[in-house]
């Protein structure tokens, strides 16, 4: 892969991973909105994949930083190294709806059907297109 | 022994006439040029000769055999068995690399022997671009990929059209070096050529002019 | 010293392969070509398979032919019944006991639906269930083997897909109530229900505070009756008797199994047909592409091949190499488009299957192997078929007019 492609891969799969958990297929809304009576504050009350969505944000973040440096750094190690990151962020992007996080696990949740296979396949691909550039990187260097 | 013998060929299209009633023969281990300018039927001569075209009368003998009775797919046997074709174009397979280009002439020939290969284009001085594309080898180093290729099945003619058409002097001077090696070392060589400096290489030029030979030139004397 | 790397033999496949390899474009443009095709035909045709295996199995084992409900609630209890889509809705209790003496009536069963409150964190809204065990024939028979004694008030069946176990306890409107058994899958709403008898139904109703009104007289409700026919009997005679009889007094609506059955099927017919006309345009697509993309090439082609006329190969071996070429297209096109369609399958079934509000059942290995076949053929043909004019028209001209074209 190109510089151009490889990083147009990192930055699609990051904005892919902030955009499933909260746009594509969202995670679970709040459940409750309970109006405390004495103080007029409303308390929401979240479920487990909601943090799962929290984190993914941040770790897609990181994989868009690292696709747009990627796009402007040339030097094949320094490129070797971000891509040798990605790895470890790809299993992240997995690790935390499943074992980090989770979600809901009542198969009845949209978490559970659509944003965890969503977010599985898509640390899946990342994973492989990594892997395929590090292959790439180490020939050229 | 003659390699070739061509008898009374013609060659018409239509009422239009391309070659009128050639003859000459080639030694066994002769060199031979045909020269003429454009349009005088030197390419329609290498066709026949070469098996890619049939004259529409007279006979042609290479090797002993008459090759105008012969059927397309026989004339793609006589062509791969016997004689060494080197183009103008150079008209090496594009996606193949400089040593695969030289067994693929192996592959429809008979058996891929990759050392032979390597051996074929050492002899060319292109051993070390052996993984090479031709689209990354320069002019002179893909005719000479043509001529490895030519010369690797061990035919008994090499017949080469204006193979130094596309070549600057360095290399022009190079390629008729290799043909001069492979004449030395007793292969028959016809040439076909506009150039008369390239034709001067050969022991005998034929001169075509209109589909006649004008003149024949022993370039010996 | 200078060590070559090893160079594979030269054969007819890898001839063609390395072409292929040479124009990545080209190549991958064709291969997207078939791939569209194979994956949406794998796709579609596997999950029209496992919505029809789905409906198939509920039709199967519904046992009810009429289903009555309080006028306009029929949608809610079909999306009840297809999806478990939480509702709450009453009929007055009496009316089973009125039709159990019509004639061709040969059970009837009343059920109390209540949408229960979200328990706790990561679940949300269940059906639950009232029914009677005594007379109930459309439960039964999805746990027959997992429940043999009777089922006591504080005692819950559940639906395959609720997160308990037999023997938890299960928290409802603050009623703590013991996992007595659990169903086997049904595909339908029922995966996502809680059964329990009709006196614990309705003391969670009463203490609940869930009904307004007449609460005192609580237990004169039933949500819906299931009734099941004679055979010799039509159900919509049946329905046409209940109607003139208690339809005003009762305000009745109905739902027959059978049309709502077979609407299902209807929609789903209709579902694939879309699918497989997608799948026909697409196949006709890829031809249509890959002949033009072949055609086009003709001349180029024409010098290629002139080279290897030249060297000495036979009209046979470049016709096998050039269909060997568009052969490989296809090839990898299939596979890609299977492995995809499956990974889509596999990730998002239950998503797909929800969103449509359908039961669905996940196809068997062996039939999801034969529609891979019959679908992986199916893509074999295009490319070899859409270059075949091609593969002709370039090897036909003689070498010699090759070798002059490419001049």
């Amino acid at each position: 892969m190109n510089r151009f492609l490889s990083s147009a891969f990192v930055i699609l799969i990051g904005l892919l991973v902030i955009l499933v958990p909260t746009y594509i297929l969202p995670v679970c809304p709040p459940t409750e909105i309970m109006a405390n009576s004495h103080d007029h504050h409303i308390t929401y009350k979240f479920m487990k994949c909601h943090w799962t969505s929290q984190a993914e944000i941040g770790i897609g973040t990181a994989m868009v930083v690292i696709g747009l440096i990627l796009l402007l750094i040339k030097s094949t190690l320094i490129r070797l190294g971000l891509n040798i990151s990605l790895v470890v962020i790809a299993m992240f992007v997995a690790a935390v709806p499943t074992i980090l996080i989770g979600v809901c696990p009542s198969e009845m949740m949209a978490c559970h059907i659509g944003t965890l296979p969503a977010l599985l396949l898509l640390s899946g691909i990342l994973f492989i297109g990594i892997l395929v550039n590090i292959f790439y990187l180490k020939r050229l260097s | 022994m003659n390699i070739l013998e061509v008898n009374n060929v013609s060659k018409n299209y239509g009422s239009l006439y391309a070659l009128a009633d050639i003859n000459m023969t080639v030694g066994d281990g002769k060199w031979l040029s045909i020269m003429g300018p454009s349009g005088s039927g030197k390419s329609t001569l290498m066709n026949i000769i070469g098996c890619m075209d049939k004259p529409t009368s007279g006979s042609v003998i290479l090797d002993g055999q008459d090759i105008t009775q012969l059927s397309l797919t026989d004339l793609t046997v006589i062509r791969r068995d016997k004689i060494g074709l080197i183009f103008q174009q150079f008209h090496l397979v594009p996606y193949l690399t400089a040593l695969e280009n030289v067994m693929l002439a192996q592959y429809y020939h008979s058996m891929v022997d990759e050392k032979e290969a390597l051996n074929a284009l050492e002899r060319v001085g292109l051993h070390a671009r052996a993984k090479h594309l031709p689209r990354q080898l320069s002019g002179g180093e893909q005719q000479r990929v043509c001529i490895a290729r030519a010369l690797i099945n061990y035919p008994k003619l090499i017949l080469a059209d204006e193979p130094t058409g596309n070549l600057d002097e360095a290399n022009e001077s190079l390629v008729m070096n290799l043909l001069h090696q492979l004449h030395q070392e007793g292969s028959s060589i016809i040439v076909v050529t506009h150039s008369p400096e390239v034709a001067k290489h050969a022991e005998t030029t034929v001169v075509l002019e209109h589909g006649k030979i004008a003149q024949i030139i022993d370039n010996l004397k | 010293m200078h060590i070559m790397p090893q160079i594979k033999p030269i054969t007819i496949y890898r001839l063609a392969w390395r072409n292929l390899a040479q124009k990545p474009f080209r190549t991958t443009c064709l291969i997207i070509m078939t791939l569209l095709f194979s994956a949406s035909l794998f796709g579609g045709s596997i999950l029209t398979k496992n919505l029809n295996d789905g409906i198939a199995g509920m039709a199967n084992r519904l046992g009810a032919d009429i289903l009555i409900v309080p006028y306009g609630y029929e949608k809610e209890l079909e999306v009840a019944l297809l999806r478990g889509e939480p509702s709450t809705f009453y009929l007055k209790a009496d009316l089973a006991q009125k039709i159990e003496k019509i004639k061709g009536i040969t059970a009837v069963s009343s059920q109390l639906f209540i949408a229960s409150l979200s328990a706790g964190c990561c679940t949300s809204k269940l059906q639950l269930i009232g029914f009677e065990q005594s007379t109930d024939f459309v439960i039964s028979p999805w746990m027959k083997q997992q429940l043999t004694a009777r089922l006591h008030d504080n005692e819950v069946v559940v639906g395959s897909k609720i997160l308990a176990d037999v023997g938890d306890e299960i928290t409802f409107f603050n009623h703590r109530f013991r996992v007595a058994a659990k169903m086997d899958s049904t595909g339908m709403g029922f995966d996502t229900s809680v059964f329990m008898t009709m006196d614990a139904a309705y003391n969670l109703m009463k203490t609940a505070d869930l009904l307004s009104g007449d609460v005192d007289h609580i237990r004169n409700y039933v949500s819906s009756i299931f009734i099941r026919v004679d055979h010799d009997y039509q159900p919509k005679a049946i329905v046409n008797q209940i109607m003139q009889k208690y339809a005003v007094e009762y305000n009745l609506d109905f739902v027959m199994t059978k049309v709502m059955i077979s609407d299902i099927y209807k929609w789903l017919n209709s579902f694939s047909v879309i699918v497989y006309t997608l799948a026909a345009i697409f196949w006709l697509l890829a031809i249509v592409v890959i002949f033009i993309v072949y055609s086009s090439t003709i001349n180029e082609r024409k010098r290629e091949v002139g080279i290897l006329r030249i060297l000495g190969a036979s009209r046979s071996m470049l016709v096998k190499m050039l269909f060997i070429e568009s052969f490989i297209i296809s090839v990898i096109g299939a596979i890609i488009g299977i492995i995809f369609a499956t990974i889509v399958l596999c990730a998002f079934s239950m998503l797909i299957c929800q969103s449509l509000g359908l039961p669905c059942i996940n196809a068997s290995f062996s039939s999801a192997i034969t529609y891979g076949l019959i679908v992986f053929i199916l893509t074999l043909i295009i490319a070899p078929l859409a270059s075949s004019y091609s593969v002709l028209s370039i090897t036909r001209t003689d070498s010699y007019q090759a070798y002059r074209e490419g001049e």
